[in-house]
Formats: structure tokens, C-alpha cells, sequence
């Protein structure tokens, strides 16, 4: 199970021997400072010695001292303490406590944070609940902030996060299945799901390839899901990311199946659809009217981010033609006197754009300001003014990628989507555009996430189908809607 | 195999992309084309309206700039032009050409030919025939509101709806035209006009052709008269005389005209049925024309003045043009393919004798903001 301990059957189990238990756990913990190891005794009874064993820092000092170490010390001078299961029923103080002999279980328990509770001439160790580490407060997530509703987000810690989610659904069929995850982290993971409606298959599939993962250490949900994602090739995402409980819980109430990692505050949400990307959780805190027109602004925004530069490009390159006099005349005068093609121009401004907002995203925010003044004010309008790029394309590439904010989960496929058709309309026109968006289509169209299309009921004709993708229709209306059709 | 197909997508990505890329700022944006013709030498010239760019400190300038080139055909002309632009001129959005009249009573088949055939000009240009002697005059006379000519006639378009004296035509529908035996195509005209001491132009009013070349002018009651029984009505206004040398203006909302045929003993008759439907405007004078006997008498009134109006233009035109410049031939053509083919031959002489029967049935909708007129005693 373990590198450590491969090979060496020996050092498997504790021994009968204080000391040689010592010895063992010193060269386990080798080079390891944190190690803690302290020996004592009934206040009257020098007979029996116990040993006490932590990593420094996991642990809180005052459990230990209080509820391990003085109810043993202040035993009553007589006791005849015959095995170890007296301690752990009669003696300890604390809500968690086992006893195992198994070397790896229990060097593992120590690494989270547990006390090892040994005693002289027993093979066998009390395990006892002592975590106290340092973890964050719950807060409003950066990237998912909310007007309405809920404002809490995951924390790093497992436990919290099961907490938070619980409280958000207070049902007996709120299930939580435990996985170990890596082979040096020994990360966490916990795939949960309501167990009266989620798709069997789905959640067999799901628990099939987490099993199958084999990994060295596991530090956001990222990796994992790129080891069990089907589609490894395409640039779209086929699980979902949220830090919040709320949403979340709105996905298992739609029958998902949700992954929690421990030591990370993001969630993982299968199987994904596109149109969730178009969806937030304020669609459903507020009137259905504005929550389907701010739907369907996502959906013409993220046309518009990937399609506008495309388009001003053939359009003015190409096909000038179709573009209105005055506004010709317009384009026609900003552009003179700039020195590089459209396309040039074009790209230029974006790669600058591009860096002025992963610059911004990696500075403190103080320094984040004077960016915002540097990029926008300084370095825009001198560019205009000094003719190396022209207004109209300050506009094109402003419009764009402004679009491109309001879709933070999908920042990178915009990206990428808008350079394939900038770059398929340089060469051939609208023709190339046309061509390009096929091709996008058909990708998006055939794309599945744990056996559910993608783009499941996004071509559908039915009003009944597209109730919660393109509208956010009333709550009476969404409820009992489905997953998505697995044809 | 691989290998080949790799090649191959490369070389269709580097052959046929990019054969039509060109900057803006490469080409020369021309708005508006005056073509006259050099009556001694048979030489066309070209007058481009081009719009030049002038950068000010607040934004951009439009500076329209004419250029003018000669050539024995247009086309010739037309790659003249960039011996002076040095840019390829733009046709695209090219919106009005105005013919000059020498070049009109030439023929301008030419012209219409050469607009069908170039790939980047539209047809839905809108010809004009210069009553001015050159079509440059027109081309040079300042512009009352825009600098760029195309500007204001785009807005005008609709305007000439509501005046309903000027017979808008696009190109595609004159080159239709000029391919149908027996269509007399009819043009609107341009011409100048003095508003406070400077020239400017002014289109009012239409030419009419034969074969493609002009035989004389409609003036501006005429055309809407034309326009009556062309059913090309959108909007204007009909004056009525009411009583005594009172007047009434009626101002039409919608027009339905009605076209029919009789052949009864050799005589063709036509029937035309004008249905306007129209309010009061503007009442010069004192009589109530809003009461219900009011309405009713202008009604006849009007019908009456507009059935006679337009039986006379159309003897007129039968009797001092003879030209079947309203297309009845045509609309016979269509109607009655029969008959039609009988008479095809001598058309013109059947057309001069064709009895016209005008039936007008005004409809008056209202008196718009007040009913009855103003009385000062």
C-alpha cells in the first residue's frame, strides 16, 4: 500500500517493546524535527510507562496535556491496568479513539494530526482524535461573488466543507463515499450525491475511474479531473468548478455528482454541460425575467467575444462592401497613417491586452491600480494618438475582451476559440468564419461528459427542453427538470 | 500518406486563402459618379465624388474631392482614374450615378451595361439624368446639409416617398427595362438650383426614353401623375379646387391603382382604377369641407379633378409624345398574352388610340388635428 513500508514485513506491526516501538517510529520520522515523542507515568505508580507521539504544529497541544495526558497521570496509585482497551474505554477523554497495531495505518493517522498513545509491553496503539491545525475562515470566494444570496465558500478543509454542504441539505439521502487520492499526498476526496436520484451508472463510472488513478501527490481538483475527464483532447471543460456550497448543492439537487478534495476550496460538479457556463447562481436568486435576460446577454456576450474581432477583421479586409458608408468612412479614416495590417494590429492589441490582464490578476492590489492606469489610459490613448493602432480597433478589442469577463469559467476556450477564428477569417473571409463556427459546432455538438452530451437539449426545439439552458424559466416550471438525455 | 494529406491542407490554406485581402486605407471610397460624354471626340468622362480624410484634433474630416478621367469606354475611363488616385477607386458604395443629358440622348445602355457587369458596383444604384447640360455641374454644385453626396441621398430616399414628384429607379431595374421590346424607361432628374446666392442641387421631376435615349422631360406634377398611374404612389399631396377659388389639400397616405383591359371591336380600352386614401391637410378657405355634406362634396370634387387630370396627361402624352412610357404594352403582355400577340407588332399606332377610363374613388380618412377651418370674421 505504501512505498515506505514495501519490503520490510518486519516493521509492519508494533512490537511488545517501548523501546523498540521508539526506535522504529525515529526511523520512520527520520530527519524529521516535528516528531514529538513524550514518556510518562502514574503520578504514584512508576509500573507503567506510556509514551505519547504527534507531529508538532498538526496537533492541539492543550487536547493532548488535558484529555490524554492528566487523566492518566492522576490515576488512582492502585489501578491495575491489564490491556490497553482500559485506557481507551475508562481513561481518555475524547470523541475519536482506536487502537490498531498496524504500522502504516498508523503512521498515517499521526501525519493528520492524530496522538499515538502508547504503553509499555502492548503491541498495540491508541489512536486518538487530536487535530489542530490552523485552517482558513469561511469566505465570499473572489471568483463566484454573489449580490444575492449566500456568500459563504468552501474552506481547505474537508470536514468544513461537508459541513457546509450539509447544512445546505439537511436529507438522509445527502451520501458521502471517502477515497484516498495520491500516493505521498494521501489527499482526501469525497464524491457525494443525493442517492435518491443520481444516475447509478454515472456514480459506478465516477468511482471506477477515481479508483483507477494512479498519481503522486494531488493539489487541486484540476488534476483529478483531468485523469478522469472523458474527451482529454478538447479544450472545453467536462466537470465543473465551483467554491461555493449553494451552487454546489443546486447541482446535487439536480441529480450531479459532486466531488470534494480535501486541502482545496474548489468542488468539482459531473457530469458538466456546456450551458452551465452561461448559468450563475443569482439567475435563480432573482426574478426569472431578469435572470433569462441576463442568460441570454452571457450567451450573446461569449458570441460576441469569440466572433467580433473575426468579424471587423473580414469584414473590413474583405467584404467592405457590406459595411454601411458613413461607417466605412469612419473605419477608413482611424485607419490612416497606422502602419500595420489589420490582422497585425489586431493580434498585437490582443496578446498586449492578454498581458495586461494576467499581469494584473498576479499583482498586489495596490500595484493593480496603477497597472489599470499604465494599461489603459497610458498606453491606449498614446497609441491612438500616435497612430500605431487605430480607435476603431481600441473599440473591437474593448468590446471583446470585456465580453470575455463575464464568462471567468470559460476564459481560456475563449481565448482559444477566438484566435481559431481570427485566424481561419484572415485567410478566407466570411467563408472562413462560416467554416470555423461549423467546426466548433460540430465539436461542441459531439462532445460528451460522463456519457451525457455536452450540449445536451441546446438544439432541441421544445420549449419544454430548453426551460433552464437558454431561459431561466420559474421556479414551477424548472422543477423535476432533467439531467440530459445520454442518447 | 499522412505526410501528403498535411501537404496538401497546407497548400490549399496557401493557395486559394487570402487572394481578396486588402487594407482599407488601400482603396479610395467613391460615393457619387457623374458620366458625361466629350460630343467631338466620343470620349466618356467620369467625375468620382472621392472622400479624402483630413485629421483634426477632435476627430476626422470628411473632405469630398472630384476626379475626373476620360476614356474611350467607361471601364477605360474608370482605370484612368488611378493614374491621379493612385488608389484603386472603391465602387461599392456607390449609391446615385447622374447621367449628363448629351450622354442620355446618346444612349445610355453603355453606362448601364458597365454598372451591371462590375462585380463590386450594386445594383441598386439610383440613376439621375442631369437636366444641366454636363452631369459635372451637378456633380460640383455644393451640398446643402452633408459634404458627401451619398450621405444626403441616402436620407432622401425615403423623403421622395412623401413628395411622390420624383421616380426613384436603382439600375437593376432599368437594365431590366431597356431589355423588354416596347418599354420606355422614365428617369429622374436632377438639376441646380440658387438657394441664397450658391449653387446646389435640387431632383425634382423625370425624363423619359426611347431605346435607351432621352426623348424629353415630365415635369413635377406630371410625374406624380405618372407615378398615379404607375401605382408607384407612396405619399404626396393632390390640390383640390373647392368652391369658388377655395382650395383644399388632401395628403395621401396609400395609393392603389388598378389596371384593366377591354378589347371590345377592335378598340382597346383601359380601365384604370385609382383608389388614394388620403386626409385633409390644409384648407385655403372658409367653407366647412369637415361636415359629413362637407366630406362628401369634396369627395366628388376631388374624384372628379383627379379623373380628369389624369385622362388629359395620358391624351397628352398619346397625342405629343407617343411613347408607351406607362408600360401598358407590358402590363397587356402579362394580362392578355393573346392579344397582345396580335397587336405587338403595331403597338405604337394602337397605343395612340387606346381609350383611357379613369375611375378614382378617393377615400378621406380624417382632417388630422382640428376639424374645421379657421374663420376670421
Amino acid at each position: 500500500m505504501d512505498n515506505l513500508f514495501l519490503g520490510d514485513k518486519n516493521m509492519s506491526i508494533l512490537s511488545y517493546s517501548m523501546e523498540e516501538n521508539i526506535n522504529l517510529f525515529k526511523e520512520i520520522f527520520n530527519n524529521d524535527p516535528t516528531l514529538i515523542m513524550r514518556e510518562f507515568k502514574i503520578q504514584n505508580n512508576p509500573n507503567y510507562r506510556f509514551l505519547i507521539l504527534y507531529l508538532d504544529n498538526m496537533v492541539d497541544p492543550n487536547t493532548i496535556a488535558g484529555n490524554i495526558i492528566k487523566p492518566i497521570v492522576y490515576l488512582d496509585q492502585d489501578v491495575e491496568i491489564r490491556n490497553i482497551d482500559f485506557l481507551k474505554k475508562q481513561v481518555i477523554i475524547s470523541a475519536e479513539v482506536k487502537s490498531s497495531r498496524n504500522l502504516v495505518d498508523i503512521t498515517n493517522f499521526i501525519l493528520r494530526g492524530d496522538t499515538l498513545l502508547l504503553m509499555d509491553e502492548s503491541s498495540e496503539g491508541l489512536i486518538i482524535d487530536t487535530k489542530g491545525f490552523k485552517t482558513r475562515g469561511i469566505e465570499e470566494p473572489e471568483l463566484e461573488k454573489s449580490i444575492k444570496g449566500p456568500r459563504e465558500g468552501f474552506t481547505e478543509s474537508l470536514g468544513d466543507n461537508i459541513t457546509l454542504l450539509r447544512r445546505k441539505l439537511e436529507t438522509k439521502d445527502l451520501k458521502f463515499q471517502h477515497k484516498t487520492i495520491g500516493t505521498s499526498s494521501r489527499t482526501r476526496a469525497c464524491i457525494t450525491y443525493l442517492g435518491d436520484r443520481i444516475d447509478k451508472e454515472i456514480l459506478e463510472e465516477v468511482n471506477r475511474r477515481i479508483d483507477a488513478i494512479q498519481i503522486d501527490g494531488v493539489l487541486s481538483v484540476k488534476s483529478i479531473h483531468e485523469l478522469i475527464d472523458d474527451e482529454s483532447f478538447s479544450i472545453f471543460e467536462m466537470a465543473g468548478e465551483t467554491e461555493k456550497p449553494d451552487i454546489l448543492a443546486s447541482k446535487l439537487l439536480e441529480g450531479r455528482i459532486g466531488i470534494l478534495l480535501d486541502r482545496t476550496p474548489n468542488a468539482i460538479t459531473i457530469p458538466h454541460l456546456f450551458i452551465e457556463n452561461f448559468q450563475t447562481s443569482e439567475d435563480y436568486y432573482t426574478n426569472y425575467f431578469s435572470g433569462t435576460i441576463m442568460r441570454l446577454l452571457r450567451i450573446f456576450g461569449f458570441w460576441l467575444t469569440i466572433s467580433f474581432p473575426a468579424l471587423y477583421l473580414t469584414l473590413v479586409t474583405y467584404h467592405k462592401a457590406v459595411i454601411p458608408g458613413p461607417l466605412l468612412l469612419s473605419i477608413y479614416g482611424s485607419r490612416q497613417g497606422v502602419p500595420f495590417p489589420t490582422i497585425v494590429e489586431l493580434t498585437g492589441l490582443f496578446i498586449v491586452f492578454e498581458i495586461l490582464i494576467e499581469a494584473g490578476s498576479r499583482t498586489p492590489s495596490y500595484i493593480g491600480q496603477a497597472l489599470g492606469i499604465v494599461g489603459a489610459l497610458v498606453l491606449g490613448s498614446t497609441a491612438v494618438e500616435a497612430r500605431i493602432v487605430s480607435s476603431t480597433m481600441i473599440i473591437v478589442v474593448g468590446i471583446s475582451s470585456i465580453s470575455a469577463l463575464m464568462l471567468p469559467s470559460m476564459k481560456s476556450q475563449i481565448l482559444m476559440i477566438r484566435a481559431f477564428l481570427l485566424f481561419s477569417s484572415t485567410i478566407f473571409g466570411i467563408y472562413g468564419y462560416t467554416l470555423a463556427m461549423s467546426a466548433l459546432l460540430i465539436h461542441l455538438f459531439s462532445l460528451r461528459s460522463y456519457g451525457v452530451l455536452y450540449m445536451s437539449t441546446m438544439n432541441s426545439l421544445y420549449g419544454k427542453d430548453l426551460k433552464d439552458t437558454y431561459f431561466r424559466g420559474p421556479r414551477w416550471y424548472i422543477e423535476n427538470k432533467k439531467l440530459g438525455d445520454k442518447k | 500518406m499522412k505526410k501528403v494529406s498535411i501537404v496538401l491542407i497546407l497548400n490549399l490554406l496557401l493557395l486559394s486563402g487570402c487572394w481578396d485581402y486588402s487594407e482599407v486605407e488601400d482603396i479610395s471610397i467613391a460615393s457619387t459618379m457623374a458620366i458625361d460624354i466629350d460630343k467631338d471626340t466620343k470620349e466618356y468622362i467620369l467625375n468620382v465624388e472621392i472622400t479624402d480624410i483630413e485629421g483634426t484634433s477632435t476627430g476626422i474630416n470628411l473632405i469630398p474631392v472630384i476626379i475626373e478621367s476620360r476614356g474611350k469606354s467607361l471601364i477605360d475611363a474608370a482605370r484612368n482614374m488611378i493614374s491621379i488616385t493612385a488608389k484603386t477607386p472603391y465602387w461599392s458604395h456607390i449609391n446615385i450615378i447622374i447621367i449628363g443629358q448629351d450622354l442620355a440622348r446618346e444612349g445610355i445602355a453603355p453606362v448601364l451595361d458597365w454598372i451591371g457587369r462590375n462585380p463590386e458596383a450594386r445594383l441598386s444604384i439610383k440613376v439621375f439624368i442631369s437636366k444641366e447640360k454636363t452631369a459635372k455641374e451637378i456633380l460640383s454644385a455644393r451640398q446643402k446639409f452633408t459634404k458627401i453626396r451619398t450621405f444626403e441621398h441616402e436620407r432622401l430616399q425615403d423623403s421622395y416617398g412623401i413628395l411622390s414628384k420624383l421616380p426613384i429607379i436603382r439600375a437593376s431595374r432599368v437594365i431590366n427595362q431597356l431589355q423588354q421590346v416596347e418599354l420606355f424607361t422614365v428617369l429622374p432628374t436632377v438639376e441646380l438650383a440658387n438657394i441664397e446666392g450658391k449653387t446646389t442641387s435640387k431632383s425634382i421631376g423625370a425624363a423619359h426614353f426611347k431605346e435607351a435615349k432621352l426623348v424629353g422631360y415630365l415635369d413635377p406634377l406630371d410625374t406624380m401623375k405618372y407615378l398615379f398611374i404607375q401605382d408607384e404612389i407612396e405619399g404626396g399631396v393632390v390640390i383640390i379646387p373647392g368652391n369658388d377659388d377655395e382650395r383644399v389639400s388632401l395628403n395621401i397616405y396609400k395609393s392603389k391603382t388598378k389596371i384593366k383591359f377591354e378589347f371590345k371591336g377592335e378598340r382597346l380600352y383601359v380601365d384604370l382604377n385609382v383608389k388614394p386614401t388620403v386626409d385633409i391637410a390644409e384648407i385655403n378657405g372658409e367653407f366647412d369641407y369637415t361636415s359629413m355634406a362637407g366630406i362628401e362634396m369634396l369627395k366628388e370634387k376631388a374624384d372628379l379633378y383627379m379623373k380628369n387630370e389624369l385622362e388629359t396627361f395620358i391624351k397628352d402624352v398619346q397625342e405629343d409624345i407617343g411613347n408607351d412610357i406607362f408600360a401598358f404594352g407590358n402590363k397587356l403582355k402579362k394580362a392578355h398574352p393573346d392579344i397582345w400577340k396580335s397587336i405587338e407588332g403595331d403597338w405604337n399606332e394602337v397605343f395612340r388610340e387606346v381609350e383611357v377610363r379613369v375611375n378614382c374613388d378617393i377615400k378621406i380618412k380624417g382632417s388630422r388635428n382640428t376639424t374645421k377651418p379657421i374663420k376670421t370674421k
